[in-house]
């Protein structure tokens, strides 16, 4: 029962890296219910695919964000689907006045990042909403450092400019 | 040089501010590059602002569940196959996390794998068989012959076991729960691990026949406890359930408690509650949904007061109750038990003909009281109170003949009342890891006799088949047990037979020294629709040797008492 120990083994890696794929994926298609269809689906097709997974990736998690990224835009590619410019709260309603001006605020955030162009996109959810490092991220997206600060730097000056002219 | 040195100030800046500091601290430090760097430090800054989104809690169960049947209905056909993880450079990407994962996967990568250490006692990777009658059969696996099995055999994973025609068994899993198997069913242990030594992992495969499976869960851990069949996978969540499988792994299950997860090889996922029961002929989309399950037309309820804890072993050799160190077990299909400071309650639904063994054990030095109901269509129609003195044996056997459970009232009695000695009735095999997680009965955690006995008003686990009629009769009757006076052990048993308006009470001495009554209900088919008749009998006591065999006696009056 040699497959016994790899359920366990992935159940574990499923608990680890849930939220993390599912803030990926949600953060890139705007809706809560297809975030968690395709996380489910990244973690099957990951399993699937884990017997080919020789090292190509430093790490595990950058080898799971490609599987989720290359899904995500499998997903968009099938459905010819447009990149959702809904306005989202990630949190749910807000109490206070303050919290609803902030709560509006991470809304036209995560609008204007929607419109970003796919790699700048990819760069700022890792970096910014997911916590990685720079290394990380080169790791995940097949780049060097040097790219990846000049990536950053384009990605946070165009979301600048989306948010100042209210995402055109 | 100018833009690749913008780009490693904005850098060390991000850095800072995820680091807690503010926008205006980094601009400080770099004023000639304030024009370059504040937009983006601001746009920056708001994106740190956005607040962590997680997955709910039953997203990430239902969608683990959903992996796991996926996972193990990919993997079946090639069993023995072991992926490969990539290799790991975990650096600061959720700490906490990756250095369990790392330890888990250094393991997974290490040449030789080898389970990882568990406590001695704990097998996680065997399961043991009891025989409650007829012929089991066991294929161990890689083998190819069945072997007839032995009674309480520790199997491997992996192995299968079938039953005869005739046959009744129980397997009991490491960590207590319990799958009993009718006649005619053929079953595999393909999983049973304890995941972390924290997890509970059982994966049953039924091929055929009819399963009874109690999940045995804490307050904190559930196990991950699942059937599979060739349609669909049951996953238990808190839970006691029957599936049946019949021809073309066509499955029905019905839920006694908590719920189960129905998963099919689509995918698709329907939830069964308590008291439902749903058939899947192919797969869920073409099923209908979940259905009540009908009331039973009879049941069986005993209710014990506070002071001890009791279990009923039925004519198959299954049962269903308590240990005194806090174990429970439910073997009988469709019973439940539950244990309140008010008491102990088993209720059986449509139990099958034959003697029942109930075995009561005290928790505390006090007197017990037991009382026995049949319920027939919602209406209560024979109860006995048995009142088990202390200063005569701490424990005691009943047994009790249903000779015809479709119509109760006319041929059932109470056999014989002696204390308990020898062998324990129940086949329930204590695991090691049940018994470190049960919760010894002792005074602390069981009430002082009080006198009556648990209802079925009084019970934790909800029920809506207790009839109101049954409840009047039983604080009717409480209080015809003799109280605990210091000169004679004033065990008694006190029976209670009530149709609409009839209430006939006969109390006895104690069973140790004279035979108990058995009363034919038969008799008690009057109707006073308006009038209640009670009719009373008290039998002097006698010293005699404690065997108790019936005897017979035949009362007068508008109701005739037989006593054997």
């Amino acid at each position: 029962m040699a497959i016994e120990g790899d359920v366990e083994a992935f159940g574990v890696l499923y608990n680890t890296f849930l939220n993390q794929i599912f803030r990926y994926v949600f953060y890139q298609v705007n809706d809560r219910m297809k975030a968690e269809d395709i996380t489910q689906e990244v973690f099957i097709k990951s399993w699937k695919s884990i017997q080919t997974c020789r090292g190509k990736e430093d790490t595990f998690a950058a080898w799971l964000y490609r599987i989720a990224h290359n899904h995500i835009v499998d997903t968009f590619r099938k459905n010819k689907q447009e990149i959702s410019l809904e306005l989202i709260d990630p949190v749910g309603d807000a109490n206070t006045e303050s919290e609803a001006e902030k709560s509006l605020e991470w809304q036209k955030a995560v609008a204007a990042l929607k419109t970003l162009p796919e790699p700048q996109r990819q760069l700022i959810i890792l970096k910014f909403l997911e916590g990685a490092e720079n290394d990380e991220i080169g790791d995940i997206m097949g780049k060097r450092q040097g790219a990846i600060r000049a990536l950053q730097m384009r990605a946070l000056d165009n979301l600048r400019k989306k948010l100042r002219s209210g995402i055109e | 040089m100018m833009a690749e040195k913008i780009e490693i100030i904005l850098e060390k800046c991000l850095a800072r501010l995820k680091a807690g500091e503010k926008v205006e601290d980094c601009l400080r430090d770099f004023p000639d590059r304030r024009a370059e760097l504040e937009p983006l430090l601001l746009a920056a800054a708001g994106l740190y602002s956005i607040p962590e989104i997680s997955v709910s809690d039953d997203f990430r169960r239902e969608s683990y569940d959903r992996l796991m049947v996926h996972i193990r209905n990919e993997s079946q056909p090639e069993a023995s196959r072991r992926f490969r993880l990539p290799q790991l450079n975990f650096r600061v990407f959720v700490p906490a996390a990756m250095v369990a994962l790392l330890a888990l996967l250094l393991w997974l990568v290490s040449p030789g794998v080898i389970p990882a250490p568990v406590p001695a006692k704990i097998n996680p990777g065997q399961f043991s068989l009891s025989i409650l009658s007829g012929n089991v059969e066991t294929l161990a696996a890689g083998e190819t012959v069945w072997q007839t099995a032995e009674n309480t055999t520790e199997l491997n994973t992996g192995t299968q076991v079938r039953t005869s025609a005739d046959a009744h068994a129980v397997i009991t899993f490491f960590d207590g729960s319990t799958a009993t198997l009718d006649p005619g069913t053929e079953v595999a242990v393909a999983e049973s691990s304890y995941v972390n030594q924290q997890s509970v992992h059982i994966v049953l495969n039924q091929f055929s026949g009819e399963t009874w499976n109690n999940v045995i869960g804490t307050g904190t851990e559930q196990p991950y406890y699942a059937v599979q069949t060739p349609l669909v996978t049951l996953v238990a969540q808190g839970t006691s359930f029957s599936s049946q499988v019949g021809a073309a792994g066509a499955t029905n299950l019905a839920v006694s408690e908590g719920t189960v997860k129905v998963i099919d090889k689509q995918n698709t996922a329907v939830s069964v509650g308590k008291d439902q029961q749903l058939n899947i002929v192919t797969n869920l989309t073409a099923a209908a949904s979940p259905v009540d399950i009908p009331t039973p037309k009879n049941e069986l309820s005993l209710s014990l007061s506070p002071s001890g804890v009791s279990s009923v072993c039925d004519p198959n050799g299954a049962s269903t109750g308590y240990l005194q160190n806090g174990i429970s077990f439910n073997q009988i299909p469709n019973s439940i038990v539950a244990l309140s400071a008010n008491g102990q309650i088993i209720q059986i639904e449509q139990p099958v003909s034959g003697e029942y063994t109930i075995t009561v054990r005290s928790t505390v030095q006090a007197d017990m009281v037991l009382a026995i109901q049949l319920i027939q269509n919602n209406q209560s129609v024979y109860q006995q109170n048995l009142a088990l003195p202390a200063v005569t044996a701490n424990d005691w056997t009943v047994n009790l003949n249903l000779t015809n459970p479709a119509n109760i009232t006319a041929s059932n009695d109470i056999v014989s009342v002696e204390p308990l000695t020898g062998t324990s009735p129940e086949s329930v095999v204590q695991m090691p890891l049940a018994i470190q997680r049960a919760t010894a009965l002792t005074a602390a955690t069981a009430s002082p006799n009080t006198g009556t006995v648990a209802t079925g008003s009084t019970k934790t686990t909800p029920t809506t088949k207790t009839a109101p009629a049954a409840s009047a009769a039983t604080s009717a009757t409480s209080t015809t047990q003799p109280s605990s006076s210091n000169t004679v052990p004033p065990a008694a048993i006190t029976k209670t037979t009530t149709t609409t308006g009839t209430t006939i009470t006969t109390t006895k001495p104690p069973a140790v020294t004279v035979p108990p009554v058995a009363v034919t209900p038969t008799t008690i088919t009057t109707t006073t629709t308006t009038t209640t008749t009670t009719t009373t009998t008290t039998v002097p006591s006698a010293v005699t040797p404690p065997a108790v065999k019936p005897t017979t006696t035949t009362p007068s009056g508008p109701v005739s008492n037989s006593i054997k």
